[in-house]
């Protein structure tokens, strides 16, 4: 499965909140490797870098390069798709994402952003961590 | 080099290796960060406030997308 993390659930994770679901979200995936294909965007890395200290930063940076995510540049995402979702009503930023994830063809996008959920017509699913790991089974499942 | 990449060759090397070494050295990583304990960015904000402050990032970088357009 392809999925888009947004920049709240890298933040939430590398800045170590283990009472929120986005660490266990990092956990999920190690301990499901190879199921499911991470993508992220330049802009997400770049609110990463710049919400979290540069320790932070780096092993978040790290995790991307393990998990074999190259990001996406944002002159790789069409601009009729930025604006397509500029004209669905989603900010600048967030239409950002949301193209990145159209471009990708990915078939969610993981985010506590409440201004993705409760959409129609989006080409992915967009999930809370908890959400996400309900559906696979591992909501209750603690660190 | 782009300085949101720190260090893009140990990246490169880092995706060559196998899958079960890349998740050896990915829960080292997230070992290193749980070491260090929350970051003072986040320390002490809920989930909400982590969104909203992401949100604050993302519209600073669209005015400044905006502001470097010629």
């Amino acid at each position: 499965m392809r999925l888009v993390l947004d920049s709240n659930e890298y933040i939430a994770g590398f800045g170590d909140r283990p009472d929120l679901p986005p660490a266990r979200l990092l956990d999920y995936f190690l301990d499901h490797p190879g199921q499911h294909e991470i993508v992220a965007s330049r802009t997400i890395v770049e609110e990463v870098r710049r919400n979290l200290l540069p320790e932070a930063f780096k092993d978040f940076w790290s995790f991307l390069a393990v998990f074999a995510v190259n990001p996406v540049e944002d002159w790789e995402i069409p601009s009729a798709l930025h604006a397509k979702y500029q004209a669905m009503g989603l900010k600048g930023g967030d239409a950002a994402i949301a193209a990145c994830a159209e471009a990708a063809s990915a078939v969610a996008v993981i985010t506590e952003n409440r201004d993705f959920h409760g959409r129609s017509g989006l080409p992915f699913r967009p999930l809370r961590a908890e959400e996400f790991l309900k559906e696979q089974g591992t909501a209750s499942h603690g660190r | 080099m782009d300085m949101s990449d720190p260090r893009p060759e140990m990246a490169a090397d880092l995706r060559k290796l196998p899958l079960e070494e890349r998740m050896r050295r990915a829960r080292e990583i997230l070992a290193r960060v749980r070491a260090r304990g929350p970051d003072p960015n986040v320390r002490g904000k809920s989930m909400e406030e982590i969104v909203q402050m992401v949100k604050r990032t993302r519209e600073e970088m669209a005015k400044e997308r905006l502001a470097a357009r010629p």
